[in-house]
């Protein structure tokens, strides 16, 4: 006779059956879909997580975002990357032509994919880091106190071949294939979405001599910068002055030009809070011989404006400006001036 | 008719036990999670990375070469990772180099927190640095604002941003320079 409650090989196979089709179902419903996910899914949550946590709570937050190593080369290792892991090899075709869109393509797509990432300059991911962000911007940007924070999203290296190859590195320009060429997402331009459609193309390009041009790079990165300020006012000012004065802003010792997509008409342009587009200039200083596209003035995605996050107001750091842009990987003078820390992790 | 187990477990015991099994594992798991999301994680394995790559490249130059490299730092909140290293000879060298030279990328106390990878040549780290002096220890020096002091010291420290470094090789020896700038008045 069996005691009452006492459980029967049938109830026992049956709870064993249930227990393993939970976990199984478990297992397929959080860690494969976990490990499904990309590492740019990883890296938008990370952001979004850390931009809607309280200040005091981001200091716990890391941003899981990694820095993509891509190497371009023509069948070689790029010695840049020696050492490091995950590196994605990109062997360009032997046409000139179609190497040099292919190197356009993923610089582009390098750029928006971290401009995005980091939530369009809109989020605030820095705030709680530290906490002596006091009198942030002083005069057109510079700024002597300033902590701007970075993500370096990814660096993109030249390998010894193709250094060899001016006739490739030559026919890349970067300003152009953003101008023409439509992000499948957006369906816009990669300069209309950088800038909310306001420019559709940039206006040519003012002079710029600010030393180390001669100075060879063989690697630049995509590194994502943002600087928080408490007060409306002090970024209007600075803005105002920036554009008013040959459309220059100095961000750390590291000069950005902005355009104005108003041409001439800089004073009704003012101070927009919306995206707008920039040149750096300065802070990288042409990438191996003949790699035009990024000699000297390159583009990047910079906003200016309101940002959001949780306890914004609360520290009064409600506005701020983020910019997306390549720099020179080797020019740790300049990049350290753009970026008091580097946020994010090289490791694959 | 079968006969009665006595010790057999019962519906109530056996869905208590179940339950308490998956709570344990949903804590052991919440932990684990929360651990591997920490900045902690993020650090200890940027350390590791980051030795891992020192290595490959020491062991990468040859004699007589003489190169520049740029690394990036160990994003952390106390800002107190270094990077040191150890010939074959010095005594003083942490257990976890056993019988080798090697480089480490340390926290605090390289034995305790270090991640040490062993290298083929000597090494030699040269952090050439400055201290301020204030007027007051300038003793028979007519300095009214004070001066900055070159000091040399064997570790680089590792702060999360750029970190430029020279590289050379001599006689099975790689030395690796650092140089900070005098900071502006």
């Amino acid at each position: 006779m069996i005691k009452r409650g006492e459980l029967t090989s049938t109830q026992i196979v049956s709870l064993i059956f249930a227990i393993v089709s939970f976990s199984i179902l478990v297992y397929f419903l959080i860690v494969s879909n976990l490990k499904g996910n990309t590492e740019d899914e990883v890296c938008k949550l990370s952001v979004l997580t850390r931009a809607t946590s309280p200040d005091i709570a981001q200091r716990l937050v890391p941003l899981k975002c990694r820095t993509k190593k891509i190497c371009f080369s023509l069948g070689d290792d790029c010695k840049a990357f020696l050492g490091d892991k995950d590196v994605t090899n990109i062997k360009l075709p032997s046409n000139p032509e179609e190497a040099a869109n292919k190197i356009e393509e993923i610089s582009a797509d390098a750029l928006y994919t971290c401009w995005r990432l980091m939530g369009e300059g809109k989020l605030n991911l820095f705030a709680g880091i530290e906490k002596d962000y006091k009198n942030f911007i002083s005069d057109f940007f510079k700024i002597d106190e300033a902590k701007p924070y970075c993500v370096m999203c990814s660096r993109l290296a030249v390998s010894e071949n193709l250094k060899k190859h001016p006739e490739i590195l030559s026919k890349v320009n970067l300003l152009d294939y953003m101008e023409k060429t439509k992000i499948k997402e957006t369906g816009k331009t990669y300069v209309q979405t950088f800038t909310d459609k306001q420019v559709n193309s940039f206006p040519p390009l003012p002079p710029a001599d600010f030393g180390n041009s001669k100075k060879q790079t063989d690697q630049i990165a995509i590194t994502y910068m943002q600087l928080l300020v408490k007060d409306r006012d002090v970024l209007k000012t600075a803005y105002d002055k920036g554009v008013s004065s040959g459309l220059t802003v100095l961000i750390g010792g590291t000069q950005l030009q902005t355009l104005n997509p108003f041409g001439a008409l800089s004073k009704g342009f003012g101070f927009k809070e919306t995206a707008i587009a920039a040149i750096v200039t300065g802070g990288i200083s042409g990438v191996s011989a003949g790699y035009s596209a990024w000699n000297n003035q390159i583009i990047a995605g910079q906003y200016c404006g309101e940002i959001t996050g949780i306890d914004s107001e609360e520290q009064n750091l409600k506005y701020g400006c983020s910019v997306v842009a390549p720099l020179d990987f080797n020019n740790v003078e300049s990049n350290n001036q753009l970026c008091t820390k580097i946020e994010g992790y090289e490791y694959g | 008719m079968a006969k009665k187990n006595k010790r057999a477990l019962l519906l109530p015991e056996v869905i208590s036990l179940i339950i308490a099994v998956i709570g344990i594992s949903l804590v052991i798991f919440g932990l684990r999670y929360l651990y591997s999301n920490s900045y902690i994680d993020q650090e200890t394995r940027s350390a590791q990375y980051l030795a891992d790559k020192m290595q490959t490249i020491l062991d990468s130059v040859k004699d007589k070469e003489t190169t520049d490299l740029t690394i990036r730092g160990i994003f952390s909140p106390e800002n107190t990772y270094f990077l040191t290293g150890w010939s074959v000879t010095d005594k003083k060298r942490p257990q976890k180099c056993y019988l080798n030279s090697c480089v480490c990328v340390c926290k605090a106390d390289c034995q305790k927190d270090g991640f040490c990878r062993k290298i083929s040549s000597n090494i030699e780290i040269k952090n050439r640095d400055y201290f301020y002096v204030p007027p007051a220890a300038l003793e028979g020096r007519y300095h009214l604002e004070g001066s900055y002091e070159e000091v040399i010291k064997p570790e680089i420290p590792l702060p999360g941003k750029l970190i430029s470094l020279n590289l050379e090789k001599k006689d099975s020896t790689i030395t690796i320079s650092h140089f900070t700038k005098i900071p502006e008045k």
